[in-house]
């Protein structure tokens, strides 16, 4: 258990957001992040769309776990309903031929994937942690099969193509700035809805459910409609992202709607900050970010100054040589040490984040004010009430 | 019908009995180690399955060190044995590192914790794996004796004969440490109530530990099984049987260690049986991606329907 | 909300080889401080259990107000009037103590629309059929939308509601005696306070039937004297009939009006304590004699 005085350390540490009124975080944002296509190339503006798209599934996913407290490692289910309903309703290529016009799917595939939601939520309602977690992991995977399996309806491996993009009179959107600026209109209003849903009676339902859920139903609530609740509006904005995204990328295939999404959704939300908005944002653009940065050109030149440090290491593993001959190998070239981290040893390192996380600051980089209140540790009674408890 | 088309049908649903059991043993090594680790701390282990995997790869590696394809005669079955010690301790050693590093600081922590870094832990196993061996499978040498035994139709191959046969004496030796030793109470104690059990002198941390490692055995050696068996192995392998043997470990009683064993070999017969009976049905014709999709879907319907398994002891129960 | 009676017909709990409750019978008029007391295991919590719905009695009747409620779901039950403390406190420990408060009045903020289950009149089996049947959950789906629209859009109404719920909540937080203590965290407040926020919580749900599970447990003579003023209190002001269960005979002796004793699930004796003292088989049940009639604790 951490000590008391790494406790106070932490708390010291806290959020920098914190420090910001909250009347001006949202203008602030979304007026900083406006201007991001005029400063950077369409490179970063592609990655940041991505990191857009995690953000808004990040804020779904938070809405189930972060405020309701249900341990959920099906997500994708819910974006694969959003992605496929518009691949399915659009594509040319799709075993139905309706080429429907983007808008009009966009509030199909969102009820669509909340219908899903209150589906798979229904049979689960009585599990609890870890048993939840493993039954809409199966779900997960059940849907994945599914979209391979049944190719009457989804056109199965071989994917959905030339998904329709949205435009409004004659105006398409096309480049990677246009979509940035669509993706961010979502991220911003799916963040609205949330944060009033968290502040509002139904947060504070959901809120209780978490804490105690027979006490919450022994106080009035209904915890069937508040758990339901949750998973749809969790499902609804998953659907959000995944029509977003099938339009984005163009083409949609069952390997893209993997077990390895929930994770990574998941992921964000934990190591981001579980329950709180900006956490989220912090935690798409480190774990969807960072690796894609990896990969670019740019990284691979800026690495490539660092070769004098790689004839250091190979010289020191040369040196180890003596002990256990070829034991390591020697070090790629480090204008690819980008591309290796981000292809091969990205997961090795992501699996050993969540581990680290977990053990070291189980509540997140950026946690709601409440998550940080319910990791710290115990304070003993005989302790004066200290301006940390409020 | 004549009588030839019985004896085929019969051998081919004997044979379908038959590798269902084999499989079946498999998922009951594996399910024993997911039942003792939830006994003791009420958490699902999710990187079991990579310590299987682990121990599957160790084998290998015994294996090509002893001789690889060029073993024979006596040597095949020394090599063997050494491959499933090896496995054992490489699997259980596995196991303990991981319970210290990665569980021991979080079992007081809210239940999210544990299961966040117990998938951390198998996300880092499955690609460290993966990437050691260049997400290329290896092959288990092929040294096992071919060849079968039996009456008629009733045929069962050497190879899974050994395989069930070995995995029941482990299960009967896991069996006997946890009812006859002074280790075994320990466990059971711990299980039941870790207060009472620690203030009854018992060393919890280090019981748990043992749990673990006992279970991560039994995995170890259903690694080298399953590799001599199947021959293929890679640092993936370890998810989709993980599952199942969760699946058979909840389906027999989480928690109870028979349980497990009945639940493994029901799963491993309904998925083999099962799959085989469907296609019985006229214009049903599944192929083998539909063994998972049984598997899941038995996971979900038990977990939902009947979280307290098939064979769980009733006991009085509290709000 | 005004005090209900409670009436209760042979109910019986019986959980696989084992029998808490078996046959009980019993009659509570409307704004009674009735005391429930026995020995350890005797199925006190399981009988509060049953009447709110953590339970499903396998026998028996419940009537609340003329209104039959056995088998009802907890939240629907806790709308009628039927609300709880626990033996070992279960605040919302991460929640400050206004926010418990708040979730305890739940069912009386208005969020748009009215919630699928009226609370005036409900008749029996009819009830706990129409909250199965589909056109229930056709309604709570939409009035499930409708207060979602209000939650994000937030019209007048809506935050009206809140801040009448929000004086509200204080006011009780000060009849109890935890004004300004609004902002503590639960789970930071000191003991003695844990268990007013508790009584706290349950009045916010209006209750006509309020259980307190021990309420003096772990108190000093001083601050059961306060509990004890506390529960008359609320009987007067909030109008609710009270049902106590007790191991301080003093608090039990001192505040009940009438008490029923429960032993192995079964009733053994019902009357005012003067009767109940004198009662033999209650004795019996205690093996406390000295103890019963000095007034001090009951055996455990």
């Amino acid at each position: 258990m951490p000590s008391l005085a790494a406790a106070r350390i932490r708390e010291r540490m806290g959020a920098p957001i914190g420090k910001i009124p909250g009347v001006w975080r949202w203008p602030l944002f979304v007026g900083l992040s406006a201007t991001i296509p005029f400063l950077l190339s369409d490179v970063w503006i592609q990655m940041l769309v991505f990191v857009g798209l995690f953000i808004v599934l990040g804020l779904g996913l938070n809405v189930v776990v972060g405020f309701a407290g249900l341990l959920d490692l099906g997500y994708v289910a819910f974006f694969a309903a959003g992605a496929y309903s518009l691949g399915i309703m659009s594509s040319p290529g799709s075993p139905f031929d309706l080429s429907m016009n983007f808008w009009l799917v966009l509030p199909l595939g969102v009820v669509i994937a909340a219908l899903f939601g209150i589906l798979l939520g229904l049979p689960v309602l009585p599990l609890r942690g870890d048993y939840l977690a493993i039954v809409t992991l199966g779900f997960g995977e059940i849907i994945r099969l599914f979209l391979v399996n049944r190719e009457d309806v989804t056109a199965g491996s071989q994917g959905l193509s030339a998904i329709a993009r949205p435009e409004i009179g004659g105006f398409e959107i096309e480049s990677f700035t246009h979509w940035y600026y669509f993706v961010l209109a979502a991220a911003v209003v799916v963040g609205f809805v949330a944060s009033r849903l968290r502040d509002s009676r139904i947060g504070r339902a959901w809120e209780a459910i978490r804490e105690d859920e027979d006490v919450a139903a022994a106080m009035g609530v209904n915890t069937v409609k508040y758990k339901l609740m949750a998973f749809a509006i969790g499902a609804a904005i998953g659907g959000l992202g995944g029509v977003i995204y099938a339009s984005f990328i163009g083409f949609i295939s069952p390997a893209g709607f993997s077990l390895q999404v929930s994770i990574d959704v998941l992921a964000i939300v934990i190591i981001g900050g579980m329950g709180s908005t900006p956490g989220v944002i912090l935690g798409a653009l480190v774990l969807v970010g960072i690796p894609r940065i990896l990969l670019f050109r740019e990284t691979a030149d800026f690495l490539s100054k660092l070769e004098w440090m790689r004839e250091v290491l190979n010289g020191l593993i040369r040196g180890m040589d003596a002990f256990v001959p070829g034991s390591i190998g020697r070090l790629p070239p480090a204008g690819e040490w980008g591309a290796e981290l981000a292809d091969d040893t990205r997961f090795i390192i992501f699996g050993a984040l969540l581990v680290i996380i977990m053990v070291v600051r189980p509540e997140g980089l950026m946690p709601s004010r409440r998550r940080q209140l319910e990791f710290a540790i115990e304070e003993p009674a005989a302790l004066p009430a200290t301006g940390a408890g409020g | 019908m004549n009588a030839p088309y019985i004896a085929l049908s019969t051998a081919f649903w004997w044979d379908q009995f038959i590798n269902g059991l084999t499989t079946g043993s498999l998922y009951a090594l594996i399910a024993l180690g997911y039942t003792m680790v939830y006994g003791v701390l009420k958490m699902i282990n999710f990187a079991h399955g990579e310590v299987f995997m682990l121990g599957s790869f160790a084998g290998y590696g015994i294996l090509v060190a002893l001789g690889g394809d060029d073993l024979s005669g006596p040597m095949i079955a020394a090599a063997i044995l050494a491959a499933i010690a090896g496995a054992m301790v490489v699997s259980a050693t596995a196991s303990a590192v991981i319970e210290r590093l990665a569980y021991r600081r979080l079992r007081n922590a809210p239940r999210l914790a544990p299961l966040i870094s117990a998938i951390g832990v198998s996300i880092f196993l499955q690609y460290l794996v993966l990437d050691r061996t260049e997400a290329r499978a290896k092959f288990y040498p092929d040294i096992f004796p071919r060849g079968e035994f039996g009456a008629g139709a009733f045929q069962v191959a050497y190879m899974q004969a050994f395989l069930i046969a070995s995995s029941v004496v482990m299960m009967l030796f896991l069996y006997a440490i946890v009812q006859r030793t002074r280790a075994g109470r320990a466990i059971r104690a711990v299980a039941e109530n870790p207060a009472n059990a620690s203030l009854m002198g018992v060393d919890v941390n280090r019981t748990i530990v043992l749990v673990f490692v006992l279970g991560a055995a039994m995995a170890g050696v259903a690694g080298v099984l399953h590799g001599l068996f199947f021959q293929t192995i890679r640092g993936s392998m370890g998810f989709l049987p993980g599952i199942k043997a969760f699946t058979a470990a909840v389906l027999g009683g989480i928690g109870s260690i028979p349980g497990a064993v009945v639940g493994g070999y029901t799963l491993g017969l309904a998925e083999t049986l099962g799959r085989e009976l469907l296609n019985e049905l006229p214009g049903v014709d599944l192929g083998n991606q539909w063994r998972d999709v049984i598997a899941f879907s038995l996971l979900v319907t038990i977990l939902i329907f009947r979280p307290t398994g098939i064979f769980a002891e009733r006991t009085a129960t509290r709000a | 909300m005004s005090a209900a009676e409670l009436r209760v017909r042979g109910l019986g709990m019986q959980f696989e080889g084992l029998t808490a409750l078996a046959d009980v019978t019993m009659g509570i008029p409307a704004g009674e401080i009735h005391g429930l007391i026995g020995p350890n295991g005797a199925g006190k919590t399981t009988f509060f259990n049953c009447l709110t719905g953590f339970y499903r009695p396998t026998s028996g009747e419940l009537w609340l107000a003329s209104q039959r409620v056995d088998g009802l779901p907890t939240h629907v039950l806790a709308a009628l009037g039927v609300s709880r403390t626990f033996q070992n406190i279960r605040l919302f420990a991460n929640m400050t103590a206004l926010e418990n408060v708040l979730v305890g009045s739940h069912t009386h903020i208005r969020a748009g629309g009215r919630e699928v289950l009226s609370v005036h009149r409900p008749s029996h089996r009819a009830t706990i059929d129409r909250l199965i049947s589909l056109g229930t959950a056709h309604r709570a789906a939409i009035q499930g939308l409708v207060e979602l629209a209000g939650a994000v859009g937030r019209p007048p109404a809506v935050r009206n509601a809140e801040q009448e719920a929000v004086t509200s909540a204080r006011r009780i937080l000060a009849a109890v005696g935890l004004a300004g203590r609004e902002n503590a965290l639960a789970r930071n407040l000191p003991y003695g306070d844990q268990r007013r926020l508790e009584v706290a919580r349950a009045l916010a749900t209006r209750p006509g039937l309020l259980l307190l599970d021990e309420p003096t447990a772990g108190m000093n003579p001083q601050e059961s004297a306060a509990m004890v003023g506390l529960i008359r209190r609320i009987r007067d002001e909030f109008e609710t009939t009270i049902v106590l269960i007790e191991h301080q005979m003093r608090v039990v002796m001192g505040v009940c009006e009438r008490i029923t004793v429960l032993d192995y699930g079964r009733k053994i004796a019902e009357g005012t304590p003067a009767e109940v003292q004198r009662d033999t088989r209650v004795i019996e049940a205690y093996l406390g004699t000295r103890a019963l009639r000095a007034g001090g604790h009951g055996t455990s």
